[in-house]
Order: structure tokens, then C-alpha cells, then sequence
């Protein structure tokens, strides 16, 4: 066992594929060239400027989004008790409205 | 074997790809000279000349098509061999999907190689390509770079991405398993 190449290739390989990349090249030079470049320094101030709008629009939206009431657990059963008690209402039009269909 | 160009030649070849009028010919240039080296790296991660062949022709198209991008802050040859690594992973990726296991290669590499009319090594040298066959595949390249292209680990540091360090312990991990492996199969 030694580091010697142990493999091979076919007699002229290496010549013949130099002929068929060159080949392949030169019959379709397709290299993609754009036609507007911008410079490195516009595409990092494009990238920042779009990671700050991305993350304005987000906070935005979530204000938007926040429910408008969130505290319904502060108020005790009492005092919801006698909020009911103060409203013009009497207990069978209100029991009536909690079991019908609508809500 | 091809001379791989010294430094003078490499700054001229890149400043020849940067220029339109002469970018094919320095093209043409960087394909005879780094064909050679890039081949066999790729040749010792897939063993089989018609895998290779195809692994470089493709390493050659991408390059080419990707010239523009090229801007020079590394060597054109730590540039290609990039590219031929990344292609010879997928190309092992996308073949360990077709097989059932990495397992079922044991036994069977040193075979093959022997079959092979294209393979010049005896049953030893055999082996010990089926024992680096063994090894995780990143282990395989670093392994492939340092015993056979006897590269500096700078260098396989800047085509591979991996500081120097990790190499070094990557290394003596697979010289390390490889023995291992060659010492039970005797």
C-alpha cells in the first residue's frame, strides 16, 4: 500500500475534455450578464431599509390586532352583580335574552 | 500530469477572465491547468471515471457560468476546487439516496476497485480507498486533501470553510479510523 495515484483514466482524457468544455462554452456562451448592476454598498442600504419596514409594518399591524379589552378577569362577581342591578332591566328579560338564540 | 500555474501565472489568468476579449482563452487556460488535480480530488470521492467526468464537466459550466462573479479575493484554484467539492457532495447526496445504506458499501468498494480496468492498486491499496470510504464524508475530503494532494491545511482551510484546528483533529480522527478499519480486515 502506498500514496500513489492508484486510478486512471482512458489515454487522452484530459486533452479531449479540455476540446469538450470548450466546446460546450463557446456554443452557448449563456453566462448569465445582468444588464443593471447595483453597487454593493445599494444592496446593503436596500437590505437594512427593508428589514426596517418589514419590522414597521409588523408593529403597526400589531397595534391593529391587540384585543380592546383584556382585563375581564380584574372585576369580581360582585361588582358585575351590581352593574346588572343599575341597568333598567328586570331578571326575566334578562334571563329571557341570555337563552335565546341569538348570542 | 499538467503544472498547476505559479502565482505570477494565476494573477494573469485572473485579470485575462476579467477581461471580455480575452476571457475565453484564459478560460481555456484554467481549464488545462486545473483540470488534472481537480479530477482526481473528485475521482477518490466517487471512484468511478464516468461519476467524475461528469462531476468536473460540471465543475467547468458552473465556473464559467458564474465568471462574473468570480472578483479575485481567493485563488482561482481554491475558487474551482469549491466548486468541485460542493458538486461532488451533491452528487454523493443525491447517490446515497438511490442506495439503501452506507453500510452495504462495505466489502464491496475494495471489490469494484479491483474490477475496475481503470483502478491500478492491489488488494491493499483497495482497502484502504474502501476504509476512507468509510469515513463521514467531510472526514473523507480532508483525509483525500492531506494523504494524497499532500495540501497544507490553509489551503483546505479556504476551500473548505473550516479552521485550521478542526482540520488538524479531523485528520488524525480519520488517519486514525482508517487504520482501525484496514486492522480488522486482516
Amino acid at each position: 500500500m502506498n500514496k500513489r495515484n492508484h486510478f486512471s483514466v482512458p489515454e487522452g482524457y484530459f486533452e479531449q475534455f479540455h476540446n469538450t468544455i470548450m466546446e460546450q462554452i463557446e456554443r452557448k456562451p449563456s453566462k448569465t450578464r445582468p444588464i443593471f448592476r447595483l453597487p454593493a454598498q445599494l444592496k446593503y442600504a436596500a437590505a437594512i431599509s427593508a428589514i426596517f419596514i418589514i419590522c414597521g409594518a409588523l408593529y403597526i399591524n400589531s397595534l391593529y390586532d391587540r384585543p380592546l379589552y383584556t382585563h375581564a378577569e380584574e372585576y369580581s362577581n360582585e361588582y358585575i352583580d351590581d352593574l346588572l342591578d343599575s341597568y333598567p332591566i328586570d331578571d326575566y328579560t334578562f334571563y329571557t335574552y341570555l337563552t335565546s338564540n341569538d348570542i | 500530469m499538467t503544472k498547476p500555474p505559479n502565482n505570477c501565472d494565476e494573477r494573469s489568468i485572473i485579470e485575462k477572465l476579467r477581461d471580455p476579449a480575452t476571457q475565453t482563452a484564459a478560460f481555456s487556460l484554467a481549464v488545462r491547468a486545473y483540470s488534472e488535480q481537480l479530477y482526481w480530488h473528485i475521482r477518490r470521492m466517487v471512484f468511478t471515471h464516468e461519476d467524475s467526468n461528469d462531476i468536473l464537466q460540471n465543475t467547468f459550466i458552473k465556473a464559467w457560468n458564474n465568471i462574473d462573479n468570480f472578483r479575485g479575493d481567493s485563488q482561482i484554484s481554491t475558487w474551482l476546487y469549491r466548486i468541485a467539492t460542493n458538486e461532488t457532495l451533491t452528487h454523493l447526496s443525491h447517490k446515497r439516496i438511490e442506495t439503501v445504506s452506507l453500510n452495504s458499501d462495505e466489502g464491496k468498494i475494495a471489490h469494484e476497485l479491483e474490477c475496475d480496468p481503470l483502478f491500478n492498486g492491489n488488494h491493499a491499496d483497495a482497502l484502504l480507498h474502501e476504509a476512507i470510504n468509510s469515513l463521514p464524508e467531510k472526514q473523507r475530503l480532508v483525509f483525500n486533501m492531506r494523504y494524497f494532494n499532500d495540501m497544507k491545511y490553509e489551503e483546505i482551510s479556504q476551500i473548505l470553510g473550516t479552521s485550521t484546528g478542526a482540520l488538524k483533529a479531523s485528520y488524525h480522527i480519520a488517519a486514525k479510523k482508517v487504520e482501525e478499519y484496514i486492522t480488522s480486515k486482516d
